[in-house]
């Protein structure tokens, strides 16, 4: 029987930054042990929300309610987007201005890699630093699921949930990491950006809330979706008990797991965005290159 | 290989490169010097992609930097002034980064690893950390990086700076080896002695605009006319100097031990007459010759205006091809250049007075002929200038010769 052709698929190429980058890391003791520090302090965490849940059950005299330990699991992940949320402006504030600083940039930019490489070389190398700590706190998160309620699809969910709020904090840090010099700016910067981002959909909510005579609900679930804590709390709302932010929402699709995937739609939009400002504040040829188009046709560029 | 064509950067209201152009041709290494804020580092950021001119074009390799930014990266190894070192990474690993950007082959990049790091002397090294090599030996890393992907331009900025002589000795051999394997070099440095003694060409920049530049001896040339002349005696200097106080047309501008330095800008004849009085007044004479012009005189007498480059010069359009540059090389239209744009003249500027290339011809600046100005004659042309100059210079050498007495 002849064997079926198998093409193989072509060599995938890492980005050289993440390779580089990766390979350093791996090396060096101090991921190892800024791990074994995440852990620590999210079993913390985790022992004392225990101790917290035992206490509320003895002083309402319960001693077997274990629905009250699902809760563990929101709190757990909780914590880590709010590490997510400290800790990816330190890695990704620092990505171009640590270059400058190290005076690797200009050779980077002499170099074919393009500017648009550059930036997602160093948020895809923030963002898989960051999951090696997400990764690692899997076991901690799972001992939710021995009381049960919880699924391993939920598990999966929340490392998707990760994964793009890292993508667009690691985005934001790295667009500020454009606009200034110093590193420890950039990191003060990228809380500033967390603020406006922020106030960008909290004001607008409030605004319509106070204002509105009739439902306000399907203008605030779009307004809603560019704010990740909104996405987090919908999401763990749906796994524990299936109900939403959003009720009386007249906009079925607006609601439930399809607002969170609109969310997340959203929000790796707005990273792609922010990346390709940053790409675009680091090329020190922009607005001087012309693009060349298919037709041959060339646009004119008016030079300062 | 390199055209820069009319280039300008202002730093706000200060005018960095002020409309310089500039030919290097392949194969040459051309030595770039001026002074502290010339702009030679600004006009090297530029043509490697660094910076964006505010007017003005740069091509390389035939590729145009504003349509055919990475054709022209690819063209370019840099090596600057500093060394871009990451942590933690061995020599080895530190290649293997840079050949992997430029989608070289792990396999190629490990071959290719081995033959530069014994090109640049670093054999052996691979596997230590970049962090603990010596300046001098991140400076030649530095080099066979730049190398890696065989770029066809090699743009050094000051690459010397910081080097112990020993290590400046080392890293000139390395870049006159590289040179005469072929490969186009244009270096930035202040080390005068350097440049003049490894350099092909040199172009002087003074206050954002090219001063003169051409082939080395050609622009060597320029001060030659206020060339001193060195009269060895035997017998006693200061009887030599009273003596020559007598003659006319003459002017003793220092004495030392048994060499008397006198200024003379007579012809070649002339100074014969002077040397033969000199010999009949009881002077023995033991040699003469003109002092050579060296490239710290030079440099110093250009940008202090002592001596003015020769006419239209300052206007920086230079193209080395007019001072002797290798034949046969025409510069033709850079490719991707749109239909009907003339070259010399930027888009969006009214267009210059053209050569006008004949139908079928390929467009371009007429070798000899600086951009975007009418064709001159050579004896017209800024570098003809030169050129007729140092004919005359020469013949007039010849004529008097620089033997013993």
């Amino acid at each position: 029987m002849a064997m079926p052709k198998f093409k193989l698929p072509g060599k995938i190429r890492i980005n050289p930054i993440v390779k580089k980058d990766l390979k350093v890391i791996s090396r060096s003791m101090k991921i190892a042990w800024a791990v074994f520090a995440y852990e620590m302090v999210l079993a913390i965490i985790f022992f004392f929300a225990v101790y917290i849940i035992f206490d509320a059950m003895s002083s309402y005299g319960y001693t077997s309610d274990y629905q009250e330990f699902m809760t563990l699991f929101p709190v757990i992940a909780g914590v880590e987007f709010a590490i997510i949320a400290l800790v990816m402006p330190i890695i990704t504030a620092s990505a171009i201005s640590g270059e400058k600083e190290k005076q690797t940039f200009d050779l980077l930019m002499t170099t074919v890699m393009t500017p648009r490489a550059i930036v997602r070389g160093k948020v895809g190398s923030a963002v898989i630093r960051m999951m090696v700590f997400i990764i690692g706190s899997i076991p901690l998160m799972a001992l939710s699921f021995t009381i049960g309620g919880l699924s391993w699809w939920n598990l999966a969910v929340t490392m998707v949930a990760f994964l793009i709020f890292a993508i667009l904090t690691g985005s934001i840090g790295i667009f500020a990491s454009t606009i200034t010099k110093k590193s420890i700016t950039a990191i003060i910067l990228t809380y500033v950006f967390y603020f406006i981002f922020a106030n960008m959909s909290i004001v607008p909510t409030l605004i319509v809330i106070f204002t509105s005579t009739f439902s306000p609900m399907n203008v605030v679930s779009i307004l809603m979706l560019i704010n990740p804590v909104a996405a987090v709390i919908e999401m763990f709302l749906l796994m524990l008990g299936g109900d939403t932010l959003f009720n009386g929402n007249p906009l079925g699709f607006w609601s439930g797991w399809g607002w969170v995937v609109l969310s997340g739609v959203t929000m790796l939009l707005m990273s792609w965005g922010l990346q390709m400002l940053a790409a675009w504040r680091i090329d020190p040829l922009h607005g001087y290159i012309i693009v060349q188009k298919k037709k041959k046709k060339v646009k004119g560029v008016a030079l300062n | 290989m390199l055209y820069l064509e009319r280039l300008i950067k202002n730093y706000g209201s200060f005018r960095a490169v002020d409309g310089l152009s500039l030919h290097v041709p392949k194969g040459d290494l051309f030595g770039f010097v001026g002074p502290n804020g010339a702009g030679k580092t600004t006009t090297i950021r530029m043509l490697c992609g660094l910076l964006k001119p505010d007017f003005g074009n740069v091509y390389i390799a035939g590729y145009e930097l504003r349509r055919q930014s990475e054709a022209v990266r690819r063209c370019i190894g840099y090596i600057p002034d500093f060394f871009g070192v990451y942590d933690n990474l061995k020599v080895r690993e530190y290649m293997e980064f840079y050949g992997s950007i430029y989608g070289i082959e792990d396999m190629d990049i490990r071959k290719m690893t081995g033959d530069l790091l014994e090109l640049v002397s670093l054999s052996g090294q691979e596997d230590n950390y970049v962090d603990g090599l010596s300046r001098g030996m991140k400076q030649r890393l530095c080099v066979a990086r730049a190398l890696l992907h065989n770029p066809e331009l090699l743009v050094m900025d000051e690459p010397s700076s910081g080097l112990d002589p020993g290590a400046r000795v080392e890293m000139k051999e390395l870049l006159m080896n590289l040179n005469s394997m072929g490969k186009t070099i244009l270096i930035s440095s202040h080390i005068l002695s350097d440049i003049s003694e490894m350099c092909t060409s040199v172009g002087i920049m003074n206050k954002g605009r090219l001063v003169t530049a051409g082939k080395m001896e050609d622009v060597l040339g320029l001060g030659r006319n206020t060339h001193h002349v060195i009269i060895t005696v035997s017998s006693d200097t200061q009887q030599a100097a009273l003596c020559l106080k007598e003659l006319p047309g003459i002017e003793l501008v220092s004495l030392r031990e048994n060499e008397m330095v006198v200024n003379f800008d007579g012809s070649d004849q002339e100074l014969n007459r002077v040397i033969g009085s000199l010999m009949t007044g009881g002077v023995m004479v033991a040699g003469f010759r003109r002092e050579e012009s060296n490239l710290e005189t030079l440099f110093m007498q250009l940008t202090t205006g002592q001596i003015q480059p020769p006419q239209n010069v300052g206007g920086a359009n230079i193209n080395l091809q007019q001072s002797g540059a290798p034949q046969g090389q025409q510069f033709g239209a850079p490719m991707g250049m749109p239909q009907g744009q003339q070259f010399g003249t930027p888009m969006g500027m009214p267009m210059g007075p053209q050569s006008g290339a004949p139908m079928g011809q390929p467009m371009g600046p007429q070798p000899g002929t600086p951009l975007g100005q009418p064709v001159m004659q050579a004896a017209q042309s800024p570098m003809g200038m030169l050129k007729q100059q140092n004919t005359d210079t020469n013949d007039q050498q010849g004529d008097m010769g620089n033997g013993n007495a």
